[in-house]
């Protein structure tokens, strides 16, 4: 059963270890010559007013949470849409009252103005 | 073709690591290099739509340019801002590369045709394509630098209101197949071109292929690097082979997309003749090149795209990602998983 | 930030922070930047740095002859040169009292026409290419090329062509000039409904540009604002029409204007002026050939021409707004003082300062472009 799970890690360290790669060859090959000019941040030719690590807008984390919410939604959904033609009639109405209160969710979202992004 | 098919499956007991390799090399090399000439074809369709010739100096017809560009960016300096964080900084294109590419183990070439078959294959792209947001956050956060920054913010905050949508579109397709596994899928979408599930699928269809548009931020949904108004985004600060690593990852993510469409919506590896007349005209031709086909149906697309549309507002795509996709996506869920439950002819009988 | 003072500086008390936009910057057009001050994505608070591209042409010219200024003045704003060769030339000419040729003033207004056409060309790819569609960019610098080819034919030059004096043109129009501009008036109109299709109609671009950087005509009014940009908020002044310079009171066109005054109104505007410039051009091209003399009046010895002494404020409309020449003479063969009134200087300090507060940090580069500034022409 869990044999085949093995490539999966194999291809995962595969696949990093290209990129691993690739960036080591170009330590490798580039040339090495800092200074302070070229090591600053780019700030269309300017100096850096303050620091980047600022406080942003909170939206951004409302979107976090949000998303938080939905994917999983998503993944109780997922092994109810397997088994869907298996179940039929009951689960399609479990799930239909479940999405129901997603999209009851969804709308107290939306009329509280969580979607709006102005 | 039969000999390929048995060489990929076959699983010797002595070394299975040694021959996992084997097989994986096998299907990394071609990727790599058709992730280096989608490059080339990218510059030169969208050469040719802006009445331009593209790349042509170097090889005939340009076609060296993909390995000009690479050798170019092994020799030059990678350089790591002063503020940054130098492990995280290394480490944030591999983050970006390493699933686009690993995803590929249980994508199906032909039936059969497939690294593993595990039999949850869709769960494992779901979780695989969230990690390669870590990768552009992370770019982002460490460069100490405010384009980058902001690029990070608004790509994280992208990647994650359209991976609602394509997950919703994905239990879609995973409600009308009824298994995880993405081999099964496409033996659900037997029986030719309008069999496939982008016909009763068809607003999930839509969804997913924008939604990962979305998630690859590739026009017209690239705010995460907007050259005019945060000029590189997230890889601002990032140079030589780091930078060409996000380049790879880019588009080594729209290859994935546009073959997971293929795979979910278009039938994979199926003929689209399947059941017509024409079914055996078309016998001779291998399902790993009516798979290939698909995917640049998709490849395609993607770059007409950036041709044609402008950038969309930031606000604009979160209004689409939020109050457009997803309720379409829940109510289309609701319609397919009755249409399964009564066996809806010709697609779920 | 150096290195060394990276921890001292403590984080800004609220989610307000600053941001350069240029000179270095590829959503900036020309060497210009605009220093913002953000609230989130909002813009609460925009400076223009202007200055990085000043070659201090005013002073060069008092330090030229007369007729040396002419092969300076068109160096002055880059996608537009015409206009500042012909403005100038009138501006020398009113103060000599000299009068062109009307055959000369017939080919001044086809020049400044074919101009127009490769600036608007221009002025939409730039503003298309800040929203990320570079496809208009290219479409328009191919179709531009082609205005430039028959500009090399009739001048000489491509861009700066050198080609007005006071006192008329350089030399008349070539053999089949009239015939092959003609074909690339048919060309270029044919070539608009694809201009439209990508661009004017594209439901994608129509949400960006709607409602961005959008003024009142009163605010226009107040702040100096010409041009296309002018005529955006529903104001029909075009000093072709309204203060008619060398012949345009003898042809027929139309003054667009659109009512919103935004980036969109703008870009309408100026694609309505495409239509009405062929429409000039035609009929240039149709009754030229009748029109008869010299391109050129007898002027005195070049080296030692002195004009009286005097003053004047001569206007033409350049593609980007009011262009105008305020020349002071002292009787010398130099000009004493040479002011040039750009319409860019207008649009890209004060009207981009203005208009950049509340859009987002996305619309700012299209707000720029959208006003059609030209920041050689603001630097001077």
């Amino acid at each position: 059963m869990l044999e085949g799970y093995l490539p999966i890690l194999v291809f995962l360290g595969v696949g990093t270890f290209i990129g691993a790669a690739a960036i080591a060859i170009g330590f490798i090959l580039g040339p090495h010559r800092p200074d302070s000019e070229k090591l600053s941040p780019y700030e269309c030719g300017f100096e850096a007013f303050e620091d980047t690590r600022m406080k942003f807008d909170v939206r951004y984390y409302l979107v976090a949470i949000l998303f938080i919410i939905f994917d999983l939604e998503i993944a109780f959904l997922f092994p109810w849409a397997v088994v869907l033609a298996e179940i039929g009639i009951v689960g399609l109405m479990a799930m239909a009252v479940f999405l129901g209160i997603l999209v009851v969710g969804f709308i107290y979202e939306w009329k509280k103005g969580a979607l709006e992004w102005e | 073709m039969e000999a390929i098919t048995n060489f990929l499956v076959s699983f010797p007991t002595e070394f299975p690591v040694l021959w996992i390799l084997v097989r994986i090399v096998v299907i990394v090399l071609p990727l790599m290099l058709a992730v280096a000439y989608f490059t080339y074809a990218e510059r030169k369709i969208i050469g040719y739509m802006q009445v331009r010739l593209g790349p042509n100096r170097v090889g005939p017809k340009g076609w060296l340019q993909p390995i000009a560009d690479a050798v170019k960016l092994m020799f030059k300096e990678i350089i790591i801002p002063s503020g940054a964080n130098k492990f995280l900084f290394v480490l944030a294109p591999m983050l970006a590369l390493g699933p686009a590419l690993a995803a590929w183990a249980v994508l199906p070439f032909d039936d059969g045709m497939v690294l593993t078959d595990i039999n949850a294959g869709l769960l494992y792209i779901l979780a695989l394509t969230s990690v390669a947001v870590y990768g552009v956050i992370i770019a982002g956060w460490v460069s100490n630098s405010k384009y980058a920054f902001l690029g990070a913010i608004r790509s994280a905050a992208q990647i994650v209101s359209y991976e609602i949508a394509m997950g919703f579109a994905l239990v879609g397709v995973l409600v009308a197949a009824g298994s995880l596994n993405l081999s099964d899928i496409v033996r659900a979408q037997e029986g030719g071109l309008l069999h496939w599930f982008w016909l009763p699928l068809l607003p999930l269809f839509v969804i997913y292929f924008i939604s990962g548009v979305a998630e690859t931020n590739r026009a017209p949904f690239d705010v995460a690097e907007g050259e005019s108004e945060i000029v590189a985004g997230f890889h601002v600060e990032y140079s030589g082979m780091t930078f060409a690593v996000f380049f790879l990852a880019e588009y080594a993510n729209m290859i994935l997309i546009s073959a997971l469409t293929a795979l979910m919506f278009l039938g994979g590896w199926l003929s689209p003749f399947q059941g017509s007349f024409m079914e055996s005209w078309f016998t001779w031709v291998p399902g790993i090149i009516w798979f290939f086909l698909k995917i640049l149906i998709f490849g395609f697309l993607f770059l007409w795209f950036r041709a044609t549309f402008p950038r969309y507002r930031y606000d604009q795509i979160m209004r689409l990602g939020w109050k457009v996709f997803i309720p379409i996506t829940i109510v289309w869920i609701l319609v397919v998983a009755v249409a399964v439950v009564y066996k809806f002819p010709i697609w779920f009988d | 930030m150096r290195p060394e003072n990276y921890q001292a500086k403590s984080h800004p008390p609220s989610n307000e922070y600053e941001l350069n936009f240029g000179p270095n910057h590829p959503g900036i057009e020309g060497n210009y930047a605009l220093r913002v001050k953000l609230r989130g994505d909002r813009v609460i608070e925009a400076r223009a740095d202007a200055g990085y591209l000043h070659r201090g042409f005013e002073k060069l010219m008092e330090g030229r002859l007369w007729i040396q200024n002419i092969a300076l003045v068109p160096r002055i704003c880059v996608p537009d040169p015409t206009p500042m060769e012909v403005c100038y030339s009138l501006s020398v000419e009113t103060l000599c009292v000299l009068e062109a040729p009307e055959r000369a003033q017939w080919i001044r207004v086809m020049q400044l026409e074919m101009s127009r056409l490769a600036a608007h060309l221009f002025a939409f790819g730039g503003h298309a290419a800040t929203t990320g569609l570079y496809t208009n960019m290219f479409w328009g610098v191919a179709d531009r090329d082609l205005i430039l080819d028959r500009f090399e034919e009739l001048t000489g030059g491509r861009v700066y062509s050198i080609y007005n004096l006071p006192g008329g043109v350089r030399r008349d129009v070539p053999d089949g000039f009239l015939e092959r501009l003609a074909a690339l008036l048919d060309y270029l109109e044919a070539r608009l409904e694809d201009y439209d299709n990508l661009f004017f109609r594209n439901q994608v671009f129509i949400r960006r540009a709607r409602d961005v950087g959008a003024m009142t005509r009163e605010q226009a009014l107040e702040w100096g604002v010409t041009g296309p940009n002018l005529r955006a908020t529903g104001l029909a002044f075009d000093v072709r029409r309204d203060d008619p310079y060398l012949i345009y009171d003898q042809l027929e066109f139309d003054v667009i204007t659109q009512q919103a005054g935004d980036a969109l109104a703008r870009n309408l505007v100026r694609r309505g002026e495409l239509k009405q410039s062929i429409r000039i051009l035609r009929q240039i091209i149709e009754r030229l050939p009748a029109v008869p003399g010299p391109v050129r009046v007898p002027i005195p010895n070049p080296l030692a021409w002195n004009a009286p002494a005097g003053e004047t404020y001569t206007r033409v409309e350049s593609s980007k707004g009011e262009l105008a020449y305020y020349v002071v003479s002292t009787g010398g063969d130099k000009p004493y003082r040479v002011q040039v009134r750009g319409p860019s200087a207008m649009h890209a300090v004060r009207v981009l300062e203005k208009l950049s507060v509340g859009a987002r940090l996305e619309d700012v580069a299209q707000i720029m472009f959208s006003l059609d500034a030209c920041p050689p022409e603001v630097d001077r």
